[in-house]
């Protein structure tokens, strides 16, 4: 973890500024200003502060509720969770509401992550969501530019509200970070019409519990059943390392339509199937590509066709993802992100016309 | 899909001994459980049976003097210009087996990748979206489970088309 950055916040924190003035959008963002020290930051700059929220998940303890809203097909969803992070890694989410997830718990211990499933009485272990604290400061830096909107209140605590532009990509993600304790009480994304297309925030929030690690344990019930689901890490690579790993030819454009950007790829193999998996992202959504020669693959016998692709173009939905899968080519292109359809096809048609 | 189905699936490779252990554990707690799916595997067995068992049959010692016996004993063609037809039937036999084995099983390989590829590229995307620290990570863990119940064949919460 970056001593840097734990310097930062006890630096701000001492200083403690008074809060309370509105979010007053700064000056367009450049790059000199990303290093400006602002008196409103007790002489931190917005890059700092950007770092800390990064980092704050790996020194502070928090248990609280927070709400989501997600927006699927046409309709906001709102979801309930209760949400306990120990530090460094450990984090507990319990589904409240609605009905449809209430009772379903995720565990995360820093290796693997424990989903159980109350109505199946199932667990399914999979990787693990957290980012390792190198990673995160790093990430941060490397994809976003930052600048400073203001300060404001959110459930009785003072917050910094920072806009986060990604270096590749049309999207804006705005936190309102703690000022005492650099956890994001709030955050909200927008499309690049500034339409608000998702939100995360806590009602309330607690600090300093001491929680148990045994919260963070999985124990299922007698008789549940576990399912792995884990897939080897894969740390993104440039491309054509990529297909010197695969052995075949891919050709896809670094940008594709609604601002995304290839931020790299990996091999993905799973029996029979090896694919190259190029990650593309907006700078808030996240968009995969799989490409894999049609010869090593029947024909896709399930999802809706999309006739407007034409041939044997399929999608088929999985929870907030989209997957929409043609042939071109000769090889089988299956394009995965929680896009509309309307966004899958226009991206679908940059990257090849689907065969016949 | 029910979890039949997908026992089902990874049939094929448990037989060829394939699944890691924790899948193998599952596939065998279900066949315990499930007749269905006993019967399935026990067809499998029975085809990677017969084709291991195909083997060249034997001719009768005297095949040749049945034969020149019924043919008046002429030798139109001597060998070796003609292989004896025990050895030629084992040969086309033979041939037969090399060249059926590699097709029914290239075949079974690419039904099985296209049933479970987009399984697996949906929980890939989702693992590869949980790289930006800054995304929500109770939302992570939302979209996450999603997919864990769809791979299974459960629908999470409605459609969402």
């Amino acid at each position: 973890m970056s001593r840097l950055a734990l310097l930062v916040l006890a630096v701000w924190v001492a200083t403690g500024i008074s809060s309370g003035v509105r979010a007053q959008p700064v000056a367009p963002t450049q790059a000199r200003l990303q290093e400006v020290r602002h008196p409103q930051l007790g002489g931190a700059t917005v890059q700092e502060v950007m770092r800390h929220a990064a980092l704050a998940p790996q020194i502070v303890d928090y248990e609280g509720t927070k709400i989501l809203s997600i927006l699927r097909g046409r309709l906001m969803e709102t979801i309930t969770v209760n949400e306990a992070h120990k530090r460094p890694v450990l984090t507990r989410l319990e589904f409240l509401s609605p009905d449809g997830v209430a009772g379903r718990l995720v565990l995360d211990d820093g290796v693997r992550t424990w989903h159980y499933e109350p109505r199946l009485n199932m667990a399914f272990v999979g990787p693990t969501m957290a980012i390792p604290a190198e990673a995160a400061e790093r990430l941060a830096t490397e994809r976003y530019r930052v600048r400073l909107l203001g300060m404001e209140e959110v459930i009785g605590r003072s917050t910094v509200v920072m806009s986060l532009w990604p270096h590749a990509g049309r999207r804006e993600r705005r936190l309102w970070i703690d000022r005492m304790t650099g956890v994001t009480l709030r955050s909200e994304e927008r499309d690049p019409d500034e339409a608000l297309v998702a939100t995360a925030y806590f009602t309330r929030i607690s600090y300093g519990l001491n929680l148990p690690a045994a919260l963070f344990q999985p124990r299922l019930p007698a008789g549940a059943r576990v399912v792995s689901q884990e897939l080897p890490p894969a740390g993104l690579m440039p491309l054509p390392a990529v297909v010197e790993r695969i052995g075949f030819r891919v050709s896809v454009p670094a940008a594709l339509p609604g601002g995304f950007a290839l931020l790299g790829g990996a091999p993905i193999r799973h029996g029979p199937v090896l694919a190259a998996h190029l990650h593309y992202s907006d700078g808030v959504r996240a968009l995969a590509l799989f490409v894999a020669p049609s010869a090593r693959l029947g024909p896709p016998g399930r999802g809706d066709q999309v006739p407007v692709l034409g041939g044997d173009a399929r999608t088929m939905v999985a929870g907030a993802m989209r997957l929409l899968l043609w042939e071109t080519g000769g090889v089988r292109m299956t394009l995965v992100g929680p896009l509309s359809l309307g966004e899958m096809v226009t991206v679908a048609r940059t990257l090849g016309r689907p065969g016949p | 899909m029910t979890t039949s189905h997908r026992i089902e699936r990874s049939l094929s490779a448990y037989l060829d001994g394939e699944l890691p252990p924790e899948e193998v554990a599952e596939v065998e707690r279900h066949l315990a459980e499930c007749p269905s799916c006993r019967a399935e595997l026990d067809d499998l067995r029975a085809t990677v049976r017969i084709l291991q068992l195909a083997r060249t049959p034997e001719a009768p010692d005297d095949l040749e003097e049945l034969i020149l016996a019924r043919a008046g004993r002429r030798r139109w063609l001597t060998w070796p210009a003609w292989p004896k037809p025990a050895v030629a039937l084992a040969a086309v036999a033979l041939a037969v087996i090399l060249v059926a084995t590699p097709l029914l099983r290239g075949h079974r390989d690419r039904l099985r990748a296209a049933e479970v590829s987009p399984d697996v590229f949906i929980r890939a995307a989702v693992q590869s979206a949980a790289d930006d620290p800054f995304m929500d990570r109770a939302y992570i863990g939302l979209v996450s489970s999603d997919t864990n119940l769809r791979l299974i064949g459960e629908e999470p919460r409605g459609s969402g088309r």
